[in-house]
């Protein structure tokens, strides 16, 4: 082989795809330019989906892709003007894929105003500064909201929901996953698991309605002193352990038509809070000081 | 128009003549089409089930997943599919042709709901008033509505059986996060069902059970249907 043919042998070999790829996923992107509050859908099957909101009207999107098997789906954008709605999907070209093979992770800064609906059955979705609705559906993966302001609705029927600051109303469910909502102002939560536990730290907006229940799993309220609400708690077989001053209408510790029941109002009861469990334990008590 | 045509334009014309709207266009075309016409008796037979049931209106969900039933089968052929949105890959490989199960899962689906709706309606109606009510009584519409459970039982266990049928084409921890839930619920329906044996008058142990019931259905449905994508 003379020197030229060695040289054409190391370049082939250096820029063959299985040598690109050893490299780590390559990293592509893509720039949408949008009007201020587009709906924006990924659907991915592996992988991080992470979310961000800035002021700009534009969808910038990274994408990192485990294998080149992959594509990522996006739909046509038109030459000229912005685009009111950006669909993102993991397209896997081999249907033997799996696991970390199928993996692609999405990272994306969009408009603040943006309507968010995003699918990732297994991997973790975490979605920050949204003023926009935000719809989320994960089979495995944890879900972590933080500082949005529109309504969200957020599914797993394994992975732990984690939404913190949300202003909006909230609805979140899960089979096996914990709930925990962290320092909301939103005036409607709703939250409900059933072997997951449920935690609710921080006040409560007047005339707020907070509904939470668990089957086995524990409720645990931790509010301010200041926090004002008329309490409805129930239990078929859990604990029902109260730390705050609850001007009580009714305690039937064992003998009533659900089990342990606990009424009563602390502070002015401008807000609704309704609890019920079968065997996991309600607890309502004051937030510690930070 | 041929009858290709005609199938098409009656496909994207059920969903809203079932929802209320003037489209004459869906009964002409099912007085000529025996199929379409089986398929629009067998969709109305269920809106007049439920009519009967008491549900003024079947939910939205139910008509998606009736469609969708049509659509695994081949039945309907619409533009887009909600699937092949969802991924577009056709032959993800997952099951050799899961249309069949998942067509079985999701009528089942709507069984349950539509089985489902008069129990947990009269579980609420007999909320309130049973204070004071004589357990013997209380004992009276429990077994009462327990023609409707069986029912609405046996059909999550179509589901169930469907769904073990698959379980092994599942990717792992799919399964095992599917697996864990399930067992959570199973868990949850047992013991409901002996708190309720003893003490029948227990509400809030009815609507738990009538809850894990239906979180059981929807899991098993979002469980099979995971294996079309």
């Amino acid at each position: 082989m003379n020197i030229e043919h060695r040289w054409l042998a190391v370049l082939l070999i250096l820029f063959s795809p299985a040598v690109v790829w050893a490299g780590g996923p390559p990293q592509q992107s893509d720039t949408f330019y949008t009007s201020r509050t587009p709906h924006i859908s990924v659907t991915n099957m592996t992988g991080t989906v992470v979310i961000q909101g800035w002021e700009k009207p534009q969808v910038h999107a990274v994408y990192m892709i485990a294998s080149p098997r992959i594509e990522v789906d996006k739909d046509k954008v038109p030459p000229r003007g912005q685009v009111e709605k950006v669909e993102l999907a993991t397209h896997l070209l081999d249907s033997q894929l799996q696991g970390q093979n199928a993996r692609v992770n999405y990272t994306l800064d969009v408009p603040v105003g943006s309507s968010l609906e995003i699918r990732n059955p297994q991997g973790i979705v975490r979605i920050e500064r949204i003023e926009g609705d935000t719809w989320v559906e994960t089979v495995g993966g944890e879900i972590d909201i933080v500082d949005t302001s529109g309504d969200i609705v957020a599914h797993s029927v394994g992975g732990l929901i984690q939404i913190i600051r949300p202003s909006g109303p909230v609805e979140a469910s899960s089979v096996t996953g914990n709930l925990s909502f962290v320092s909301p102002s939103s005036g409607r939560i709703r939250a409900s698991t059933t072997s997951g536990k449920i935690l609710y730290r921080g006040n409560m907006a007047a005339s707020g309605e907070y509904v939470m229940s668990s089957y086995n799993g524990d409720i645990d309220i931790l509010c301010p002193p200041s926090a004002s609400f008329d309490l409805n708690a129930r239990s078929v077989r859990g604990k029902l352990i109260n730390d705050l001053q609850l001007t009580q209408r009714s305690h039937h510790p064992s003998v009533s038509s659900y089990g342990n029941s606990l009424f009563g109002t602390h502070n002015r009861g401008a807000a609704t809070l309704e609890l019920t469990s079968f065997s996991g334990s309600i607890r309502i008590e004051p937030e510690p000081h930070q | 128009m041929n009858q290709g045509d005609g199938c098409l334009r009656f496909d994207e014309e059920l969903t809203a003549y079932l929802e209320g709207e003037d489209r004459p266009a869906v009964l002409r075309h099912a007085e000529s089409c025996e199929f379409c016409r089986c398929v629009l008796a067998d969709l109305e037979m269920v809106r007049s089930v439920s009519a009967e049931s008491g549900i003024d209106e079947p939910s939205p969900v139910v008509w998606a997943n009736v469609r969708a039933v049509l659509v695994a089968e081949g039945i309907i052929h619409p533009p887009l599919s909600f699937w092949q949105r969802w991924f577009p890959l056709k032959s993800r490989g997952l099951i050799g042709s899961p249309a069949p199960f998942a067509a079985a899962a999701v009528l089942a689906i709507a069984a349950v709901v539509l089985l489902w709706a008069p129990f947990v309606s009269n579980l609420s109606r007999t909320h309130s008033p049973t204070v004071g009510i004589r357990p013997a009584v209380l004992a009276e519409r429990y077994t009462a509505n327990a023609a409707t459970t069986n029912q609405a039982w046996q059909t999550i266990q179509q589901l169930e059986q469907a769904y073990y049928a698959n379980e092994s084409s599942m990717e792992p921890s799919l399964k095992a996060t599917y697996a864990k839930s399930l067992a959570s619920l199973n868990d949850e329906i047992r013991e409901c069902q002996t708190s309720m044996q003893q003490q029948p008058q227990n509400t809030l142990t009815q609507e738990y059970l009538s809850s894990a019931y239906m979180q059981k259905a929807q899991l098993l449905q979002s469980a099979l249907e995971y294996n079309l994508r």
